[in-house]
């Protein structure tokens, strides 16, 4: 008999409502194909004040992109380069953004 | 003390090498959300007896930053060598009424990284200077 577990399809359910109800931006990626995510934004002192920038932050499904270093998403007409391999976080990513000239 | 701030910004910013970069004061108002970037910054200062005169010695930090990617080395490297170049025994004269020695490069920190996509690069100066108390 084929094992099953029990959770799975309940914590993959958990995640794609969760993100559904708190998405905050739409995300567009340079194949022009889109997807939802959760985008936080914090602007952060660094080299003890010598410079100020912005924090940026990407969460999102990865059943709904897959994001690597050097791609280049535009979030709210804002362009944001992806400077390091997203973490991985259960059934979503968490990638740091930075902006993209 | 601080008044060598103001011929190390200007003779900075007179520098080619760093066009198009923001060289500024550590002191003034203004974003410093813009790189590449040149900020000038008093370190500190020790002080020695010499009699009726305390040798006051500063520190002058020249902190480069640029953003990271794959020309952020490079352009800081040319900075780097514009600031010696510009800085290492120069002879300011005297500013703020107080004859100040030559600038003489004392120190290069390591290189510093933030993951939010900056990296920055700090060199230190040293010049001296009497500053007369009682007689």
């Amino acid at each position: 008999m084929a094992l099953v577990a029990p959770f799975a399809d309940i914590e993959s359910s958990i995640a794609t409502d969760t993100m559904a109800m708190l998405a905050n931006v739409v995300v567009t990626k340079a194949s022009g194909a889109q997807f939802l995510a959760e985008f936080d934004a914090i602007d952060r002192d660094v080299f003890d004040g010598i410079a100020q920038v912005g924090d940026y932050t990407l969460r999102y499904l990865l059943t709904d992109a897959t994001l690597a270093v050097g791609d280049v998403v535009t979030i709210n007409g804002q362009a944001y380069r992806v400077p390091a391999d997203p973490d991985r976080v259960g059934h979503e990513a968490v990638a740091r953004l930075v902006e993209h000239a | 003390m601080f008044a060598l701030e103001s011929p190390i910004i200007a003779r900075l910013a007179a520098l080619p090498a760093l066009a198009g970069w923001q060289v500024r004061s550590s002191a003034a108002e203004t974003s410093r959300k813009t790189v590449p970037a040149v900020e000038v910054r008093c370190e500190g200062a020790g002080a020695s007896d010499k009699g009726m005169a305390a040798l006051i010695d500063v520190k002058w930090g020249v902190h480069l930053i640029a953003a990271r990617g794959d020309g952020a080395m490079a352009a800081l490297d040319v900075a780097f060598a514009a600031v010696v170049g510009s800085l290492h025994n120069w002879k300011p004269g005297t500013e703020g009424d107080h004859p100040w020695l030559p600038l003489k490069l004392r120190d290069v920190e390591p290189v510093e990284i933030a993951e939010q996509g900056l990296v920055a690069y700090s060199l230190i100066f040293q010049t001296s200077a009497p500053y007369y108390g009682q007689q």
